[in-house]
């Protein structure tokens, strides 16, 4: 199973790149947005968190004749994501994503997807201390198809844009069972009470699951307005990730942001 | 244009507030208590606890529980049946009595009595650390497991003023962080030595634990080669009750004193469905002779103060430790 996802994945990643020296249309923009998020992380809670997260982001598009490239880098941080007295915590959730897609016709591209996604929270109580937890995180990066839909409205100025992303195959690292060690780190002669080497055995610490075990989904819409080289955008974005570990974990999150991008073509 | 109104409707009725769901359901908070003790607490088989049994007797006094506090009260004492001092219950209105692993001990220790009646010079202070002499004997006294860095250049700079033993005195002192210990202790040993293991919880079953990690100490580059007394009692917890079981693995080391509060688990914290916080131990640390120190690390010379031999000014723990070492 995990062998077919894998080439199926690796087909839609790596279609066939045909050379072809003609110009290409660059799009470099930035966005901001909050989301409004929430996580159930059954290394330290039974509550659904709820909250809002700001996300500052980086998109870069490039198009040339029938393929499409969009890579978008986003960042979000909070200090006390939950605000409440029992239980708060810090989190930092960078994230990069990456299509690659091509052109069914003039308005449908098809693709496939890199997503890296990281989590990081560090669990603070007033009442007590977090001590062989108080740092939990999350590491997931998924491959899988992706679609794309876009339509210019006759005047040229506004276009809508679409996307579907679906990660089939992911590559999970998340702590032991009670921990903040991977497992493959509780080991003899490798573990240490102070931690020293441990993140040589982090990123080998992980496990390759398919959709059954981790569900990892994007729905971005976007509308746009383009004046000259310049591109403002508004977009509403809905993100799943759900992992069925022995302490399970999901992020939902609704997204709105707003950006600029500047378009200019290169040969 | 109606799609358009029911995904709005749909999409608005999906945003998440800022608030969190809780529950006060005594059932299910109960339930969720139950369930992360049981899938989380390490000392399970070790002690003997009839974790289902606990269950049978609690439940049904959470499910009548009129007030959060009844609640809070029936959960508190079922956590006291781990006997553990590492376990314990927080909510905002209230924190869950610790258990007392003192109890059942005499426990009788000044360090006012040991200052004023057997060092020869008053004691210095460096961090958690206080150290004098005692005659040609060297005396270091770690009030907290923080903050003792400086304790091998305290100890090195005493054997070059030519002390012939040392007594180090954790009594009274309950815990902290242990983890510099195996590094600070490579100066006590030549060879490569066992100073214990840790065991860890790797799933939810009683079982689903790590085959035990040792921790080693390493000969480092300076050499301290004296005989060392360690002296303890029924107060030294948690890491204290560590650093004793790993200086029972060095060479020229003997206990004296009491059987120690043991305290083995490291904890691991987790809120309820309800908000209340929960800590319980999710490792064990083994001594190197593969025994837990859960329930304390035994002296190899037993003796204990009264409470009228420190009225009276005498620590006869402290007098047992200066014979030894003479």
């Amino acid at each position: 199973m995990k062998k077919t996802v894998l080439l199926l994945c690796f087909n839609l990643v790596l279609v066939s790149l045909q050379a072809q020296d003609e110009t290409k249309s660059v799009q470099i923009g930035v966005r901001v947005g909050v989301g409004f998020a929430s996580l159930e992380e059954k290394r330290f809670s039974s509550q659904v968190q709820r909250g809002v997260l700001p996300t500052y982001s980086m998109d870069i598009e490039t198009r040339k004749n029938r393929e499409r490239q969009h890579l978008s880098i986003n960042f979000s941080l909070t200090q006390d994501y939950t605000n409440q007295p029992t239980l708060s915590y810090v989190l930092v959730f960078p994230e990069v994503r990456y299509t690659y897609s091509r052109s069914l016709n003039e308005h449908w591209y098809i693709g496939g997807m890199f997503h890296s996604f990281t989590l990081l929270n560090f669990p603070e109580s007033e009442l007590t201390e977090f001590v062989n937890n108080s740092i939990s995180y999350t590491l997931a990066q998924s491959i899988g198809p992706s679609l794309y839909y876009q339509r210019t409205i006759p005047n040229q100025k506004i276009s809508f844009e679409s996307e579907c992303q679906l990660g089939l195959l992911s590559y999970v690292v998340r702590p032991a069972f009670a921990h903040p060690y991977p497992e493959n780190y509780l080991q003899p002669d490798v573990f240490s009470p102070d931690r020293s080497g441990m993140m040589r055995t982090l990123f080998k610490g992980g496990k390759l699951w398919t959709v059954n075990n981790i569900q990892n989904v994007l729905i971005n819409t976007s509308t746009s307005y383009h004046l000259s080289n310049w591109k403002f955008s508004t977009n509403l974005a809905f993100s799943a990730l759900r992992l069925a570990d022995v302490k399970p974990f999901s992020l939902h999150q609704w997204y709105f942001g707003a950006g600029i991008a500047y378009k200019y073509m290169k040969r | 244009m109606k799609i358009i109104h029911a995904l709005a409707a749909l999409f608005l009725l999906s945003l998440p507030s800022c608030e969190q769901e809780t529950v006060n359901n005594p059932n299910e908070v109960f339930y969720d208590f139950w369930t992360f003790v049981d899938e989380n607490y390490i000392f399970m088989e070790d002690k003997n606890i009839d974790w289902d049994s606990v269950y049978r007797v609690y439940q049904p006094l959470a499910a009548q529980s009129s007030s959060e506090q009844q609640l809070f009260d029936v959960c508190s004492n079922a956590l006291l049946e781990l006997k553990d001092g590492h376990s314990s219950l927080q909510s905002e209105f209230a924190n869950s009595p610790i258990y007392d692993y003192r109890e059942g001990y005499d426990i009788h220790f000044s360090f006012d009595v040991v200052e004023s009646n057997y060092l020869s010079s008053p004691a210095q202070r460096n961090g958690s650390l206080y150290y004098s002499k005692i005659g040609s004997l060297g005396y270091v006294y770690f009030e907290r497991m923080n903050r003792y860095g400086s304790f091998n250049s305290i100890v090195s700079q005493m054997v070059v003023e030519g002390i012939r033993g040392l007594i180090i005195d954790l009594r009274d002192n309950g815990g902290g962080d242990s983890n510099p210990v195996p590094k600070m202790l490579s100066e006590y040993v030549n060879e490569e030595t066992l100073l214990g293991s840790y065991i860890e919880k790797t799933g939810p079953g009683r079982r689903d634990v790590t085959e035990p990690l040792p921790v080693f100490a390493n000969p480092g580059s300076d050499q301290i080669d004296i005989p060392i007394v360690v002296l303890i009692n029924r107060s030294c917890y948690s890491a204290t009750s560590y650093f004793a079981a790993m200086l029972s693995a060095l060479p020229n080391v003997r206990l004296v004193g009491q059987k120690t509060g043991g305290g083995a688990g490291g904890n691991y914290g987790y809120q309820l469905i309800n908000g209340w916080i929960i800590k319980v131990s999710v490792s064990d640390f083994l001594d190197y002779n593969n025994e837990t120190i859960e329930l304390g690390v035994d002296p190899d010379v037993l003796i204990e103060n009264t409470e009228s031999d420190i009225l009276g000014n005498q620590d006869k723990m402290l007098e047992k430790a200066i014979v030894l070492l003479e």
